[in-house]
C-alpha cells in the first residue's frame, strides 16, 4: 500500500532517513518525540516537499505517477493544515463535493451533526477539538484506501476520542483492503488501534514491532547496581539510570521473569519505550 | 479543477459586502453622470484583486500544504486560479461596459462618443490582464504577507496608469500615440491589437512562472 525505501531529506540541522512499510489492511503508527521527522516523513509521502534520494511508492507505483485518481483514495489529516477557516461545513461539502467522485455529502453532513459540529458556523470559530474532528471526518468522507494521519486525535478530549478511534476502526472493518499511517503523540490511542508501529527519532526509524508484540513481550527491568552487574544483558534494548540502579528495557521479558525471578519485572507500554529507547542514557 | 473553482467562489462570497458596496458606488457613480470609465476601472480591478486575493486565504495556515493533497495537480491549481480571477473579474467587466453603453445610449450623445468609449474599456481589459499576469505569481511566490505589501505597491502602480489613461481624456489612444512615435503611426485598431497581444504574452509567461514557482515550493 506504501513503501519508503531509504528516503532521505536533508535540512541545515536535520536529516530524515526512513523506511517504512504500511500493508493492506494494517494501521501502522508513527511515534516519536517532538521534531523527530514524523511530519517530515508525512510531508515526504504526500509529496508536499522533494527528497534527495530513496524511493516512495504509494499503491505501487512510484511517487511520480501518482495521479489525481489515485489521490482520490487517499484520505489525509494535517497536523498543522486544513480548510481554510473562513469557510463553513457546509461549504467544505460543497468543495469535497466538487473535488471527490466518491464524496458522500448526505452521509459527511450526517456524521459533522452527529459530532455536533454546527454546518453554518466558520471553521474559525470552532475549538480545537471541533476542528480535529472535522479534519478527520473530511479524510473519511470519500472511501478511500489508504489514510494518512498526521496526529488527527490532538486537541481532543478523551471521550471524544474513544469516539473518534471507534469511527476509525468502524471506518477499517467496512473495507478489509484499507490501510491508515497514523502518528500521535497520546500513545495509548495508538496501542489500542495499531497493528505494528514504528518508532522514529532524529530523522531514523530506530525501532519497528508489531504492537501486540511490544504489549506482550516487552519488558520494564529495575535492578540496582549488584544486580545490573550480574544482568545478562543480550536482550537489553535500552535503560536509564535511577536512584535505584537502573530502569532497563528488553524486549524479551519472559526470559527475565524465568532466568531472574528476584527482579522486578513489568509490562511495557508505548510510553516506557519511547523514554527507554529514545531518551534514554543506556543504548 | 471544480472543486477548487467552487473553493475560490465560496472564499470570494466572504466579501460579498465589500462586493455590494462596490456594485452601490458603481451605480451611484453611473446615475450622476461621473466618469464611466472610472466605475469599469474600478469595479473590475476590485475584483481582480479580489480573486488573487484568495491565494492568501490558501496560503494562510499553511492551507496550500493541505489543498496540494487533493486530487488536482499543482499545475491544475495555479491555471484554476488564472481562470477563475479571468472569468470573475472579466465577468465585473462586461457588466460595467454594458451598463456604461446603456447609459450612453440613454444619454444626450448617445452614439457619438461610444466607439471611443468601448476603445478605452479594452485598454482597461488589457491593463486587466497585465494586473492578474503581475499578481499572481507575487502572492504565489511571496505569500499572503510579503504579497500583500509586493501586490499593494503593484495595484497602486496600476490605478496610477488607469488615472492617467483616464486623465488624458477622449482620444486617448491619439495621445498616447503620440507620445511614442511608432505606436503613433498605427490605427487605433492594430495599437489595441498590439496591446492584446502584448497582454497575452505577458499572461502566458505569467502562468508558466507560476507554475515553476508552485511546483517548486517546499510545504
Amino acid at each position: 500500500m506504501l513503501q519508503l525505501t531509504e528516503v532521505q531529506k536533508s535540512y541545515k540541522s536535520f536529516t530524515l532517513n526512513c523506511t517504512l512499510t504500511v500493508k493492506p489492511g494494517q494501521i501502522t503508527g508513527l511515534i516519536g518525540p517532538n521534531g523527530a521527522g514524523k511530519s517530515t516523513a508525512f510531508k515526504a509521502i504526500l509529496g508536499l516537499i522533494s527528497i534527495d534520494k530513496g524511493e516512495i511508492k504509494v499503491f505501487g507505483k512510484p511517487h511520480g505517477e501518482i495521479g489525481p485518481s489515485d489521490r482520490e483514495a487517499i484520505g489525509v489529516v494535517l497536523a498543522e493544515a486544513g480548510f481554510s477557516e473562513y469557510l463553513t461545513i457546509a461549504d467544505v461539502a460543497a468543495i469535497m463535493q466538487g473535488m471527490y467522485r466518491r464524496f458522500d455529502k448526505q452521509r459527511f453532513l450526517r456524521t459533522c451533526e452527529h459530532f455536533e459540529l454546527p454546518k453554518n458556523k466558520k471553521i474559525k470559530e470552532f475549538s480545537t477539538g471541533m476542528k480535529a474532528k472535522l479534519k478527520l471526518l473530511t479524510a473519511t468522507s470519500y472511501g478511500a484506501k489508504l489514510l494518512i494521519l498526521d496526529e488527527p486525535t490532538v486537541g481532543l478530549d478523551v471521550v471524544v476520542r474513544d469516539e473518534m478511534i471507534a469511527m476509525l476502526q468502524e471506518y477499517m472493518e467496512a473495507d478489509e483492503g484499507r490501510s491508515v499511517l497514523i502518528s500521535s503523540h497520546i500513545s495509548t490511542d495508538l496501542e489500542k488501534f495499531c497493528d505494528d508501529l514504528y518508532m522514529i527519532n532524529d530523522g531514523k526509524i530506530v525501532l519497528h514491532e508489531e504492537t501486540d508484540v511490544l504489549l506482550d513481550a516487552y519488558g520494564i527491568l529495575k535492578v540496582d547496581e549488584q544486580a545490573y552487574a550480574g544482568l545478562d544483558r543480550r536482550y537489553i534494548l535500552g535503560g536509564q539510570r535511577e536512584r535505584y540502579g537502573y530502569e532497563l528495557l528488553t524486549n524479551e521479558r519472559q526470559f527475565y521473569q524465568e532466568n531472574y525471578p528476584q527482579l522486578v519485572v513489568e509490562r511495557a507500554n508505548i510510553d516506557n519505550v519511547i523514554t527507554l529507547l529514545v531518551k534514554g542514557e543506556l543504548q | 479543477m471544480k472543486g477548487l473553482f467552487i473553493k475560490d467562489w465560496r472564499l470570494l462570497m466572504q466579501q460579498k459586502t465589500f462586493f455590494l458596496i462596490v456594485a452601490g458606488i458603481s451605480v451611484f457613480l453611473m446615475l450622476t453622470g461621473q466618469d464611466l470609465l472610472f466605475m469599469v476601472s474600478y469595479s473590475s480591478f476590485l475584483t481582480v484583486s479580489m480573486a488573487v486575493g484568495t491565494i492568501s486565504y490558501d496560503d494562510t495556515g499553511n492551507g496550500l500544504a493541505y489543498i496540494f493533497t487533493w486530487p488536482a495537480s499543482r499545475k491544475q491549481y495555479v491555471l484554476e486560479k488564472y481562470l477563475f480571477a479571468g472569468c470573475t473579474a472579466g465577468a465585473v467587466w462586461v457588466l460595467a461596459v454594458a451598463a456604461g453603453a446603456v447609459v450612453f445610449g440613454m444619454g444626450p450623445d448617445a452614439g457619438a462618443g461610444l466607439w471611443d468609449w468601448i476603445l478605452q474599456s479594452l485598454m482597461i481589459l488589457v491593463i486587466m490582464t497585465v494586473t492578474l499576469a503581475v499578481m499572481i505569481p507575487i502572492k504565489i511566490k511571496f505569500g499572503a504577507e510579503k504579497g500583500r505589501i509586493v501586490t499593494f505597491l503593484v495595484i497602486f502602480a496600476m490605478f496610477g496608469a488607469v488615472g492617467l489613461v483616464s486623465a488624458l481624456g477622449g482620444d486617448t489612444l491619439q495621445q498616447l500615440g503620440t507620445a511614442v512615435d511608432a505606436l503613433a503611426q498605427l490605427p487605433p485598431w492594430a495599437w489595441a491589437a498590439f496591446t492584446a497581444v502584448f497582454a497575452v504574452a505577458l499572461l502566458i509567461g505569467s502562468v508558466c512562472i507560476s507554475i515553476r514557482i508552485v511546483e517548486k515550493k517546499e510545504l
